[in-house]
């Protein structure tokens, strides 16, 4: 938010693109307004792209009005929740939708030029974000279901997967070397989201990946409620069972069925390969097929083919009921959005409020100065934004929509002195054994108070310390004491 | 759908659309700044936090004030959201009523029509309380979808059917919004004075044509009296009715409001503002009584314009008391009679009362905008003003040595600050509480307020401060230490009890009262 992202910043984790549109287009900054429009600028030219040119539906009345349904999704919702990447995530859907029509237009023109072009692409959009495959996956394998509605052999159909296939192949390799070359160069760490699966354990995985993909398409989440999520699962069920009731012999239906059997692999691909052993700090606790973010680049576009498939069809009873499922689907999506929205504000706003409350405390207590440089520690979190939200019977998850507060209690150094006049805090934010006083001994051991009592915060030249819940006061003072034993 | 749509004259053709669309955009930008901020006023605190049902209003007798929200929006009070869907039926609500008052169809005469009446400063008045913003700009639609639907029923082969149906459309909004009642007798009387004056039909067949919508309002009017006597609200002061023995004597009170309120200023109504709105009434009037070539007839106009005019101020004032110059019942009622001289400029065929019409236009609306956007500015101010201090509460409470968290405490606020007239330095006549009197940090929402952005819920909400919680050392606080807001002995915590003091006139209305407890 201070100092922008510089172009290196998604090293790291092995993002090598992340930040290089954001760079490109504003110089790298998080800007009110303009980052948010940017984006779904984007992401809406990919939604319009893939309906009209990639799966060559008809525009219609209903037709937009499916799109604009799902393309407001409360998946969207995690997208907006970090403002360092919105811009780059709302764009990779634009990515995956090129590298989609520059594989299928190699089926009729120029393979040589047009599969490369759709690896190259595709490979710099899951250099920025491995999830976003997802979309590529479950959209070429709606393209592949929706062009075998003849009677097609396996020889027709190699053809037709091959520029898909070898795309993801070459795009994976190069990413593979890519990661390879920053590891060696220790410019990538080993963190939850880039580290793959052993094959037998994918294979193991099988299971579980359909267990996990038929419930979350019925576990009510925050924002997702259970009448959100029945309504998807009506339209992908009647999706399925009109495309089975238009296939001629059962071959042509086996066929179909295989290829909805491998459909759950593409919309959770990236959960399918991912290790689900969550780091300390930066992992996302929730289960990697309850991931709302990773979700946002499959969900919406299969369920945009479906209401489509099931509108072009020549019945009217399945017309007029996608019109209605898509139109309450559009009621639910923006109750939800400005549900998140609200709560959102008021939840930030109230954690704001907290920490103006504790920084007035902390500046207003002995021996306090602005010239020094402290080490913060801040013993718990105090998430304010399940406070605003009426959760709904059977929810569960919701890390990053609900769970976490907006401020880190292992980041102190960027909102403690956030609107401070001096910076008073550094970046390290572990109290180190040798510097431990007996006035900070006797903290730690005796005291049992907890913010907002006085007696909830120390402060000496070097450190502060802040008791803010009871259960971050029990995890230090254990550790504490585990550190005294070990001595 | 269509041919029924198409038989109650409620099709939209391009111009039709057009004018929507654009009057829609127009009305929105107008309220951009508070829509987009989110401002809540001090009904709101509970309803922000916990959301709405159907049941909310029942004891105040409001039985179907939030089935829109809990049909549109599940019951949240949602940011943006609320405001759009007001202003989108608000917007339909007044196209209906440009087709029922045959106002002559063309996009500026349309987009002129809604976005005047919509803009004027009455309507901030639905935007101060969000948990009504929606219901209560959504009567208008249900109200003139009713006289819409009732203006066909002489014509119609199903009279019962569609009787009832109006009156449904009556009993939504009388259940919600009493006051309504306005907006259908405003309504009705200028669409007989258009009738009268512009199809020259005798009286006695217009009434004969409009009798039936007076059958569905008795309806409906009956079957909400019914309703209110089934589910017996509390005894609240909005369900306060004047003896019928009064109303005779409340008759010369009618007349004269009725003429006051066209000169009296009004937080962002000024004077100047009022004068001109009061210049086009008087030129359409005048335009009306013209028009009429015989004696008889104009003076039977001008009986009708009267009519009309003293229904926007009489309707509920005659049955509810202290009911006069308030916002939020005028922009059902005055309001409606300056859209209905706008609308009487823009029937008249002579190209000059066109031309007045458009001047007037030029003036008022901006006029609104300028009045609308101060008005959401100062709001803004005076909410920030208020939750700072809201802010400084808690935080005073949260560091007092006494405060614990797993405590709960019995509170009481003394009094209120509000600081939105602080910002608003125009003269006006009268005061009007939605619009600028009213505080944020109301007095009897303080429990919920204090701790609205605190990490902790340490208020018992069911049990009030009580006299048993008046312990001899709270006594003595009060009667000896305790000082208005700022000071630091403004605020008492201790045991389970939690007294903040606002006002020096509420400290000392609470000593009287622990004075006489003891």
């Amino acid at each position: 938010m201070i100092v922008g992202n510089p172009i290196t910043s998604g090293l790291i984790e092995g993002r090598f693109s992340q930040y290089l549109l954001p760079n490109l287009l504003i110089d790298g900054q998080i800007f009110p307004l303009i980052n948010i429009i940017l984006g779904f600028a984007f992401y809406a030219l990919a939604m319009a792209l893939l309906y009209t040119r990639f799966f060559d539906f008809k525009p219609s009345f209903a037709g937009t009005l499916s799109l604009c349904a799902v393309s407001i999704l409360p998946y969207i919702i995690e997208i907006l929740y970090f403002q360092f990447i919105i811009l780059s995530q709302l764009f990779w859907p634009l990515t995956i939708t090129l590298a989609l029509l520059a594989a299928k237009k190699s089926l009729t023109d120029h393979p040589l030029i047009f599969i490369p072009l759709s690896s190259l692409i595709l490979f710099f959009t899951i250099g920025g974000y491995p999830a976003a495959i997802n979309l590529y996956l479950t959209a070429a394998l709606l393209f592949l279901l929706q062009n075998a509605s003849e009677k097609i052999t396996f020889k027709k159909l190699v053809p037709l997967a091959l520029p898909f296939i070898t795309s993801v192949i070459v795009s994976f390799i190069a990413l593979y070397a890519v990661h390879q070359g920053l590891q060696a160069n220790h410019k990538m760490m080993a963190l939850y989201n880039n580290q793959p699966l052993s094959l037998k354990d994918l294979i193991l995985k099988i299971p579980f990946m359909y267990k996990a993909v038929v419930l979350s398409l019925l576990q009510p989440q925050p924002y997702l409620s259970l009448t959100l999520k029945l309504i998807m699962t009506t339209i992908i069920l009647l999706c399925f069972i009109a495309d089975m009731t238009n296939r001629k012999d059962s071959l042509d239906r086996l066929f179909h069925i295989i290829l909805w059997l491998i459909l759950p692999f593409c919309l959770k691909f990236s959960a399918w390969l991912i290790n689900e052993n969550p780091d300390e700090y930066f992992a996302q606790h929730d289960p990697a097929t309850f991931m709302l973010r990773a979700d946002f680049y499959a969900v919406p576009v299969f369920l945009m083919y479906c209401l489509s498939a099931l509108n072009q069809k020549n019945y009217h009873l399945l017309k007029n009921l996608s019109f209605i499922l898509a139109f309450a689907l559009l009621g639910l999506n923006l109750n939800a959005d400005f549900n998140y929205s609200k709560v959102q504000k008021l939840g930030f706003t109230a954690e704001t409020l907290l920490q103006q409350r504790i920084n007035n405390r902390i500046t207003e207590t002995a021996p306090f100065d602005f010239n020094n440089n402290y080490i913060v520690v801040q013993a718990g979190e105090l998430p304010l934004r399940p406070h605003y939200y009426i959760a709904k019977p059977l929810e569960n998850y919701g890390y990053y929509t609900m769970q976490i507060p907006s401020t880190r209690y292992w980041l102190p150094n960027e909102f403690y002195a956030f609107y401070e006049p001096e910076n008073f805090v550094i970046t390290e934010h572990a109290i180190l054994p040798e510097n431990i006083t007996p006035e900070m001994r006797n903290f730690l051991a005796t005291n049992l108070k907890t913010w907002p009592a006085k007696s909830s915060l120390y402060i000496d030249n070097s450190y502060i310390i802040l008791f803010l819940t009871p259960k971050g006061r029990q995890m230090i003072t254990k550790q504490f004491k585990n550190l005294r034993s070990s001595k | 759908m269509n041919k029924l749509l198409k038989k109650f004259n409620l099709t939209a053709d391009k111009t039709d659309l057009k004018s929507l669309c654009i009057s829609f955009a127009l009305i929105n930008f107008v309220f951009l700044y508070n829509t987009l901020n989110f401002l809540w006023g001090n009904h709101d605190v509970k309803f922000v936090k916990d959301g709405l049902e159907l049941s909310s209003g029942l004891f105040e007798g409001r039985f179907t004030q939030f089935i829109p929200h809990v049909l549109l929006t599940n019951g949240e009070i949602l940011p943006i959201l609320n405001n759009f869907l007001g202003f989108f039926f608000l917007t339909i609500g007044l196209w209906i009523l440009a087709k029922y008052w045959d106002i002559k169809k063309t996009c500026l005469n349309y987009v002129l029509f809604i976005t005047f009446f919509a803009t004027i400063p009455y309507t901030l008045s639905w935007l101060y309380f969000t948990f009504i913003t929606l219901s209560c700009l959504l009567w208008v639609f249900f109200a003139i979808l009713g006289l819409q639907l009732s203006a066909y029923i002489a014509n119609s082969h199903h009279k019962t059917i569609l009787t009832f149906i109006s009156a449904l459309f009556f009993y939504l909004p009388l259940g919600g919004y009493p006051p309504v009642i306005n907006t259908i007798a405003v309504c009705l009387m200028a669409k007989i004075c258009f009738t009268y004056l512009f199809e020259n039909k005798r009286l006695s067949a217009i009434i004969k044509t409009y009798q039936y919508t007076v059958y569905a309002v008795l309806i409906a009017a009956f079957a909400t009296k019914l309703t209110l006597k089934i589910i017996e609200p509390d005894n609240v002061y909005n369900l306060e009715m004047m003896p019928f023995a009064e109303i005779p004597q409340k008759l010369i009170s009618i007349i004269k409001i009725s003429v006051i309120q066209f000169g009296l200023s009004q937080p962002f109504m000024e004077i100047g503002y009022k004068i001109i709105m009061l210049i086009m009434v008087l030129t359409a009037i005048t335009g009306a009584i013209l028009k009429a070539n015989t004696i008889t007839k104009r003076l039977t106009t001008l009986a009708l314009l009267i009519l009309t005019v003293l229904a926007a101020a009489t309707t509920t004032f005659l049955v509810i008391p202290h009911t006069e110059y308030v916002s939020r019942i005028d922009f059902y009622g005055i309001a409606f009679v300056y859209s209905f001289t706008l609308a009487l400029l823009l029937k008249f065929k002579l190209p000059l009362a066109r031309s007045l019409a458009l001047i007037f236009m030029m003036i008022l609306i901006p006029f609104n905008l300028i009045n609308d956007y101060r008005a959401q500015k100062i709001w803004q101010q005076g909410q920030t003003a208020e939750f700072q201090i809201l802010d400084n509460l808690m935080e005073r409470i949260e560091s007092h040595p006494n405060f614990d968290t797993n405590q709960k405490y019995h509170f009481r606020q003394l009094g209120d600050i509000s600081m939105r007239p602080r910002y608003y330095k125009q003269n006006f006549a009268y005061n009007e509480p939605f619009l600028l009197a009213l505080p944020y940090l109301a007095m009897w929402q303080g429990a919920r307020l204090v701790e609205f952005f605190s990490p902790y819920e340490y208020i018992d909400q069911i049990t009030p401060l009580s006299p048993s919680d008046i312990t001899p050392e709270l006594h003595q606080f009060m009667m000896t230490t305790a000082r208005p807001w700022p000071d630091k002995d403004s605020i008492y915590v201790k045991n389970n009890v939690i007294i903040v003091i606002f006002s020096q006139n509420e400290l000392d209305e609470f000593r009287k009262m622990i004075e006489k407890l003891n």
